[in-house]
């Protein structure tokens, strides 16, 4: 396995190994040739899902191999923070599967699940490609990369890197664009659990009960038998897949149905409060527990679905390219380029694993080798999340699959209307197929349910019923998959908030000191009160606009994270340089080129775009001018609303200024550090002082 | 290879031939503790053994955290904020 060990004997082993990787290859090759010839009659999802694996063990072998060796450089005699600062708390040297285990966890959730389902409108080759493409070339490098520079430099955080990278003044304006994520972040996620609770009793009601569950999990753990994670989680899974079940009774119940039966604007300001009052609870009570269930959930899912798709091969009902890669889809608007990438975020490259990578794991890695399987492969096994999620939605009638994620400006809140609406686009579907789909899944109506979430739902409960349960069981899969992604996005939005909290102390903290002390909990209210006003405020508005919800969020969410995997990059980049190592900074620097092209462009078409579909400031003229005139537009229906409309779009639009201005800051600060370090005859990059391990490379490989 | 770099700490007490049966039953048991211990690590849970045989072996000389407190500082450093939390 490591050149060391090599001798004669390895030679029979070599050559076996590379027929097995040609052999891989053409398996893969086949896949794609599959896929490619079969373009006008059906093609199984068990195809993309083998093109995939293949795509990514070859990717893994070769690409993420060289990154290791002549990149970066790796070297298993240096000490790892975890080694140096070993304190059996923080810092611990873990088991390489351990930590990739737990890094998957970390960084895998709702994201992977929502951007493949939207962009599936444009047909699911493009977001195929841009998954397979961008995660190798992109989203996997960026992990490893930021990892590695991290274990270099005791476990640093990105923020921290960038200023000692960059100088203070990059590094305020990492904190700022950071924040501004966690932000969009939080109210995109929010959203898409508010648009799939609405008047949805069965799901409001499975979702309801996670919290008391997670709280009596959480005083087992901490009074009763301390330490038992494994009884806790144990009872909370049995008690969650019981709640799931007679969630249909409380739904068709009297008196329990309508209890549970709420608005979206409600949920809103119900996800606002939990959000507040969450965040302030000891982590001890419900945020770790309900950590613990979900990440059993999520691997679980996975697994699941990953078996699911090989043994029921569902058919792709979606087209390989639709109509819509023109940019005139509903779901969201505007062309493949750039908005595809920046629809599909998390899966391909995503900047939030930046954090995580500079985070948690880099305290838990014993060898800086593992870095590879740790942060590359950890990438790539969320980019087959995101395919399986994109499978998920283009096996499901695309008559649904619009019926579902488009906005009811398009197409009304009645099956009619919406039936002939989509059949005008070509995918002909009847009302009665659209109020059986809802039937089956056990809810009242699935139109404009955008968000990823229920569509995934739908499309999840179809093979999973397929292969585990029959007919019977698909309202059961649709909402355990619906609690199944609630879980998840209610555990960011609760730790979401208290980063955003010491965010803001932090960024407070220098214009007026006492506000920057986070024992105090003046500073504290203050904060938090600030950070969920911040995401709560867009959720609200996400359920209030007549033309806001997930398709004005989305994008947002998507040039910010992009942005800051940006952000990650140019650091990547600049470090590169800084060690003299310029022969391969291509390795940072085209991902980086790409992304920063895409995500001014989308930011710049989204901002000042002509367009009103997709400019936010022409849709904000659009409105404030016809309010002025005192004309109404639909589908607002008074003139306060055509101001809402106008000042949401307003704010929209300016966010998207101030990100594209972050970009272009930071990438000048990039440009200024990689001269110096160009011009520099010798390594100028801030690492801490490598100390080596006593025996050397000897007991490295042991 | 998968495979065996999994269970490489799992069979390491095989490489001392002629084990007693009380030595084998210490050996599996300490098997277990590692998977138990790795199992917790991986779901990000406290691991309060793990804890005392690290702080038995470098710190010996000043009293360990209870169990307790022990989880307390674990859980607020991994979910208190400080870290970025969870991803989307």
């Amino acid at each position: 396995m490591s050149d060391h060990t090599l001798s004669s004997s390895a030679m029979p082993y070599r050559a076996i190994s590379w027929v097995a990787w040609l052999g891989l290859a053409a398996l893969g090759a086949f896949a794609f040739a599959g896929i490619a010839l079969n373009r006008n009659e059906p093609v199984s999802a068990a195809w993309l899902v083998t093109a995939a694996i293949c795509v990514y063990l070859i990717a893994y072998r070769f690409y993420s191999k060289f990154i290791a060796d002549k990149v970066l450089q790796l070297d298993d005699t240096r000490l790892t923070p975890a080694e140096r600062h070993n304190d059996g708390l923080d810092y611990v040297p873990t088991n390489k599967y351990v930590v990739f285990g737990h890094h998957f966890a970390a960084i895998a959730g709702a994201g992977p699940l929502v951007g493949p389902v939207l962009a599936a409108q444009m047909g699911y080759l493009p977001g195929t490609l841009w998954i397979l493409i961008g995660v190798v070339f992109a989203g996997a490098v960026q992990d490893f990369v930021i990892l590695f520079c991290s274990i270099r430099r005791d476990g640093r955080s990105l923020g921290e890197m960038v200023k000692m990278e960059m100088g203070p003044i990059a590094g305020g304006v990492a904190l700022v664009g950071t924040l501004g994520i966690m932000i969009i972040i939080l109210a995109a996620l929010g959203l898409v659990v508010v648009k799939a609770l609405g008047e949805s009793p069965w799901g409001t009601f499975t979702v309801v009960v996670t919290i008391p569950t997670a709280m009596l999990m959480g005083v087992y753990m901490r009074s009763i038998r301390p330490g038992k994670v494994g009884e806790a989680s144990a009872f909370g899974v049995v008690v969650l897949l019981l709640a799931i079940w007679y969630g249909q009774y409380v739904a068709k119940d009297a008196t329990l149905g309508p209890a549970f039966t709420y608005s979206a604007p409600a949920l809103a300001w119900a996800i606002i409060i939990y959000g507040a009052i969450a965040s302030t609870l000891p982590v001890w009570l419900l945020l770790a527990p309900r950590d613990y269930l979900s990440t059993f959930l999520k691997v679980g899912v996975v697994v699941a679905l990953a078996i699911g798709i090989y043994l029921v091969q569902p058919e792709l009902k979606m087209q390989a390219v639709t109509r819509f890669a023109d940019g005139s889809g509903p779901v969201f608007s505007g062309p493949l380029f750039p908005f595809l990438f920046i629809t599909i975020a998390c899966g391909a490259v995503s900047g939030f694993h930046a954090l995580i990578s500079s985070g948690t794991t880099p305290k838990m890695i014993e060898r800086e080798s593992h870095a590879r399987f740790v942060g590359y492969g950890g990438m790539l096994m969320e980019s087959f999340v995101a395919m399986m999620a994109l499978c998920a939605a283009c096996v499901l009638d695309p008559g649904i699959y619009f019926a579902m994620n488009s906005p009811a400006a398009v197409i009304g809140n009645a099956p009619e209307r919406a039936a002939e609406v989509i059949s005008s686009w070509g995918w002909v579907i009847t009302p009665d197929a659209i109020t059986q789909k809802a039937a089956d899944v056990g809810e009242h109506t699935i139109l404009n349910r955008a968000g990823g979430a229920p569509t995934l739902a739908v499309g999840m409960a179809q093979i999973m019923a397929l292969a585990f349960g029959g007919k019977a069981l698909e309202a059961f899969w649709y909402h355990f998959a619906i609690l199944f992604e609630a879980l998840f996005i209610l555990t960011a939005v609760d730790a979401g908030t208290r980063a955003g909290r010491f965010m803001i102390q932090d960024l407070l903290g220098h214009v007026y000191p006492p506000l920057g002390r986070t024992e105090s909990v003046f500073s504290n209210i203050v904060a938090t009160a600030l950070c969920v006003a911040g995401w709560g405020w867009f959720v609200y508005q996400g359920t209030v606009d007549p033309l806001g919800g997930v398709n004005t969020i989305w994008p947002l969410f998507g040039i910010s994270n992009q942005m800051l995997a940006g952000i990650a990059l140019l650091l990547a980049t600049t470090i590169l340089l800084k060690l003299k190592r310029e022969r391969y900074a291509w390795v940072t620097l085209a991902p980086t080129a790409w992304l920063l092209v895409c995500t001014l462009t989308a930011g710049w078409m989204k901002a000042f775009s002509a367009d009103p579909r997709i400019g936010f400031f022409a849709l904000a003229n659009r409105y404030s001018d016809a309010a002025a005139a005192g004309t109404i537009l639909a589908p607002a229906k008074s003139i306060a609303e055509m101001q809402r409309v106008a000042f949401n779009n307003y704010v929209c639009g300016s966010l998207t200024v101030l990100f594209v201005l972050l970009v272009v800051v930071m990438a000048v600060f990039t440009i200024k550090m990689s001269l110096q370090a160009l011009r520099s005859a010798f390594p100028t990059a801030a690492e801490t002082p490598p100390m080596v391990r006593e025996g050397g490379l000897a007991s490295a490989a042991a | 290879m998968l495979l065996r770099d999994v269970l490489k700490p799992a069979f390491s007490c095989t490489d001392a031939a002629g084990l007693s049966v009380g030595e084998c039953v210490a050996c599996a048991r300490s098997t277990m503790v590692q998977i138990r211990g790795g199992w917790l690590r991986m779901l990000g849970a406290p691991d309060y053994r793990a804890y005392l045989a690290h702080h038995a072996a470098n710190h010996s000389g000043s009293r360990p955290l209870s169990e307790r407190e022990f989880v307390a500082t674990y859980l607020e450093r991994r979910y208190g904020g400080r870290g970025a939390g969870r991803c989307c």
